[in-house]
């Protein structure tokens, strides 16, 4: 799969699942969701590659892989429960010319259907190149649903 | 501070700004005057306000693709012939304005507005007195040639005995630039590379051609340099006619992957 192709489904994911999970949200609180209130994971793009070259978060990633366990031991063999895209536009009022900004945050009631309520779980991510290169996972952040 | 806060809140490009001036070819930009900053707080009178327009090949504006329209002028609006320059080379480009004061103050670049420059120009047409074609001859170009090729990527190569080998590979073309199908017709493509993120003509390298869509390259023997910055563009060609250049790729040469996203946190929003 090319990177715009990428790209856009990644971004057809995430809206698809948006669309679906929010509807329930109100669900009495269900997986960690208050009344008014979600959370979201939030990272900075990296900005050297392993080797520490420095490198270009606008040029060379192409979208995040996120990940879910209920410990910390994330591997190679683990798969993906969403990809977003590594960069979204955002449009003036005119509806023709637009800002091109980084993703740097995720909602994470869009992986609630990945979910057991009154678990706790680890969430991850690894940059995708546009070469399809994948970074190693970002340090895990626990997520309290109980 | 001020200087960081001028005119980018009135620099919107219309999307009605592209209309055609009275000359044939060409077209005119435009944009709101900035009369305050952008908390709001009008600009001197004695500060006189003007305007630098751009245009690029990349959605990001990045500094080294914009290439001037038009400098420092006074009026809100500037006429361009996309035919006349480099435009026609790209199948989009984006135009952006930023401000400037007679203080040495600059806005930011305003929001990318993207537009499709014509197809570059064709051959005369033939003269009057020319014999029509025999009805058997495959028809005149509908469309000034075929789109570029789009969603260009790049993968290592499979069964690559090293990581030298890479895969350019593209959406198949399908369409002239005026919406028409193409039937009967093999279309080929040419591959080039440059460090020069404008994609300057004379800065092109061929890479190859294919008529598939896609093409398998060695860096070395391109004669790239590990971890360079180069940009891939594509052509499509259709007999005689070229398409402009894809959007560009941009690769750092048989790099080994992003590192780790960091610093990384929960955040809580309201919905």
């Amino acid at each position: 799969m090319n990177g715009s192709s990428v790209r856009l489904t990644v971004f057809l994911m995430a809206l698809i699942v948006t669309m679906i999970v929010l509807p329930g949200c109100g669900g009495g609180g269900e997986g960690g969701s208050t009344s008014g209130k979600i959370t979201a994971i939030a990272w900075e793009p990296p900005a050297v590659d392993p080797d520490g070259s420095p490198m270009d978060s606008r040029r060379d990633i192409d979208y995040y892989e996120f990940f879910l366990r209920t410990d910390q031991d994330f591997t190679d063999d683990d798969l993906p429960v969403a990809h977003v895209s590594g960069f979204y536009d955002v449009f003036e009022p005119d509806g023709k010319s637009f800002t091109r900004k980084l993703t740097k945050e995720f909602v994470l009631d869009n992986l609630l259907p990945f979910t057991e309520k009154g678990k706790t779980y680890y969430v991850s991510l690894r940059a995708v190149g546009v070469d399809g290169i994948k970074s190693g996972f970002m340090v895990p952040l626990a997520w309290d649903l109980s | 501070m001020k200087s960081k806060s001028i005119a980018f809140l009135g620099i919107l490009l219309f999307a009605s700004v592209l209309a055609r001036a009275a000359l044939a070819e060409t077209r005119q930009l435009s944009w709101n005057a900035v009369t305050t900053y952008t908390d709001g707080t009008p600009i001197e009178a004695e500060n006189t306000v003007s305007y630098t327009a751009c245009w690029s090949n990349d959605p990001w504006l990045a500094a080294d693709t914009l290439r001037p329209l038009v400098s420092s002028t006074t009026a809100t609006s500037a006429t361009f012939d996309p035919t006349a320059g480099e435009m026609v080379n790209f199948e989009t480009i984006y135009f952006t304005v930023k401000t400037i004061l007679s203080t040495g103050e600059e806005s930011i670049y305003s929001a990318a507005l993207p537009y499709d420059p014509p197809s570059a120009p064709t051959d005369p047409p033939p003269a009057p007195a020319d014999p029509p074609p025999a009805p058997t001859d495959p028809p005149t170009d509908p469309s000034g040639g075929p789109i570029a090729p789009a969603n260009l990527g790049i993968t290592v190569a499979s069964n690559s005995p090293s990581t030298k080998t890479w895969q350019l590979f593209w959406d198949p073309v399908t369409k002239y630039k005026n919406g028409a199908t193409i039937e009967g017709e093999t279309v080929q493509y040419k591959l080039y590379w440059t460090t020069d993120a404008g994609l300057s003509p004379g800065s092109l390298t061929p890479l190859g051609s294919s008529t598939d869509t896609s093409f398998t390259f060695d860096t070395d023997a391109a004669g790239m340099t590990k971890n360079e910055r180069v940009f891939f563009a594509a052509k499509s060609v259709l007999g005689a006619e070229e398409s402009a250049l894809s959007a560009a790729l941009s690769w750092r040469v048989s790099n080994k992957g992003p590192g780790a996203p960091n610093n990384g946190r929960m955040v809580g929003r309201t919905k």
